[in-house]
């Protein structure tokens, strides 16, 4: 019992972070992807000991596949609330609104990136990364329009993604 | 193991799932591979936060241009690639107004130099029509001065040409007014005048004459020794002009010459009678003149 405990633990501590990520790309909401992630290692556990994992080798697809499960049955159930007009129920739904401390690290994410978009000298840069993040068009539209090699825009996202997370990691204290 | 291999995921890749762009498939299979693996989940939480504190920055300049649109909008204006385009219209613009401007000062300058030119070509035709105009004057007063001369010329040689006739006529022995046998033919003695004397109203002798044509006679008295061999008698008119002259007279026993004339060869007014003698050895010499007042009643 005590093995399997430790080994259901390093388990959780190797996909937990995956498994945040498959869940909050369905549902945006940072407690609800938490506690959709718990369950997630919960329904897995109960499977696994139930025997329903029979090939160890499947066991990501079988956790990503528990995680967009529930994720997907979570979206559900909000918009059948919401279509059914259960008021009493409501009180199941999380609150959406990020926590102080939330504020605090995207306060400083934003600050980041405003100085990536400072420090980059170029503007044609900075259209690179608004055209391809925030208004989501295509790689070659922006590389045709802006006179761009596949290369020089990957070069640009890459050094962009890069002096974010070194400057991130130097704000919140992170090594 | 994964489904594939983590040298295949590039951060494109990445962008895509995030950005929600695979498809279903393709998502399971990524998710199936980087669930398990460190390297991708910390390249998707970076890019993760990267792309949504970008979207939270855009919407925070979002929220501050509605608040502050002018130096946003201007901020905004100046970021994008409309400030190129801007650049480009304003620069067309100045390009057009200077080459407008060009334009016109050289329409203007090439008008001017067309006005310039017409005015001197009208100048030079108004000039030649002036002249032109100058000249037919002249043509006209000459043309009328040769008119009159020629007018003249004709009644000079109308007068001469009756005179030629008489002439011929007495010649030839026709009757003539003069030749015709007449009665009461009236006669006038003149009086030689010196050059002293000659000139003045006074001193010419009054010969009065009938309207009608008639014969008359003037009696020249000759105040100088007869020694010449032949007299020469001439009539000038007031203006000196000669109208007759003939010589072979000879002075009568009085010492005086006589000559017959016909009235209607004259006018009213002043005529000078010239006498000359006639040598062989000196010519002619001037012996006196007498002036004479044609008046007809």
């Amino acid at each position: 019992m005590l093995g399997e405990s430790r080994a259901e633990e390093e388990m959780v501590e190797r996909y937990k972070d995956g498994v945040s990520i498959i869940i909050g790309q369905i549902i945006h909401s940072r407690s609800a992807t938490e506690d959709l992630s718990q369950e997630t290692f919960m329904k897995a556990i109960t499977k696994i000991r139930h025997g329903e994992l029979r090939e160890p080798v499947r066991l990501s697809g079988f956790i990503c596949g528990i995680a967009k499960f529930l994720a997907l049955e979570y979206v559900r159930k909000g918009r059948r609330l919401i279509n059914q007009e259960e008021v009493g129920k409501a009180e199941q739904i999380a609150d959406p609104a990020p926590s102080q401390l939330e504020r605090l690290c995207q306060q400083e994410k934003c600050d980041a990136v405003r100085q990536v978009l400072n420090e980059l000298k170029v503007e044609r840069d900075r259209n690179v990364l608004r055209r391809y993040y925030i208004e989501e068009e295509d790689k070659d539209s922006i590389c045709g329009d802006l006179g761009l090699t596949a290369t020089q825009f990957s070069r640009i996202i890459f050094r962009a993604l890069e002096r974010y997370r070194k400057l991130y990691m130097k704000h919140s204290g992170t090594p | 193991m994964n489904s594939i291999d983590h040298n295949h995921i590039d951060q494109f890749d990445l962008d895509q799932y995030l950005l929600g762009k695979l498809a279903a498939e393709e998502s399971a299979v990524l998710e199936e591979h980087f669930v398990d693996c460190s390297q991708c989940i910390h390249r998707l939480q970076t890019t993760r936060d990267f792309l949504q504190a970008l979207r939270l920055v855009a919407v925070q300049d979002a929220s501050k241009a509605a608040d502050n649109p002018r130096p946003e909008m201007r901020r905004y204006f100046w970021r994008t690639p409309f400030r190129n385009a801007f650049a480009v219209a304003v620069c067309a613009l100045l390009a057009a107004a200077i080459l407008g401007v060009i334009l016109a000062i050289n329409q203007i300058r090439r008008l001017r130099y067309e006005v310039m030119q017409a005015q001197s070509i009208s100048a030079e035709w108004e000039r030649r029509f002036e002249e032109e105009r100058q000249a037919a004057l002249l043509a006209h007063e000459e043309r009328q001065g040769i008119e009159r001369e020629l007018t003249a010329q004709l009644r000079q040689m109308e007068a001469d040409r009756q005179r030629e006739q008489e002439h011929r006529a007495v010649e030839a022995g026709a009757p003539t007014a003069l030749m015709r046998p007449g009665m009461n033919v009236p006669i006038f003695s003149l009086n030689a005048v010196t050059r002293s004397e000659q000139g003045p109203v006074g001193s010419a002798s009054e010969v009065p004459l009938p309207r009608s044509p008639t014969a008359f006679i003037l009696l020249l008295p000759l105040e100088v020794d007869l020694k010449y061999e032949d007299y020469r008698v001439s009539i000038s008119d007031d203006r000196d002009r000669r109208m007759w002259s003939r010589k072979g007279f000879q002075p009568n026993r009085y010492g005086s010459l006589s000559v017959v004339l016909d009235s209607s060869s004259f006018r009213p007014g002043d005529y000078l009678l010239t006498v000359g003698g006639v040598t062989k050895q000196r010519g002619l010499t001037p012996l006196g003149t007498y002036p004479i007042r044609i008046i007809k009643h």
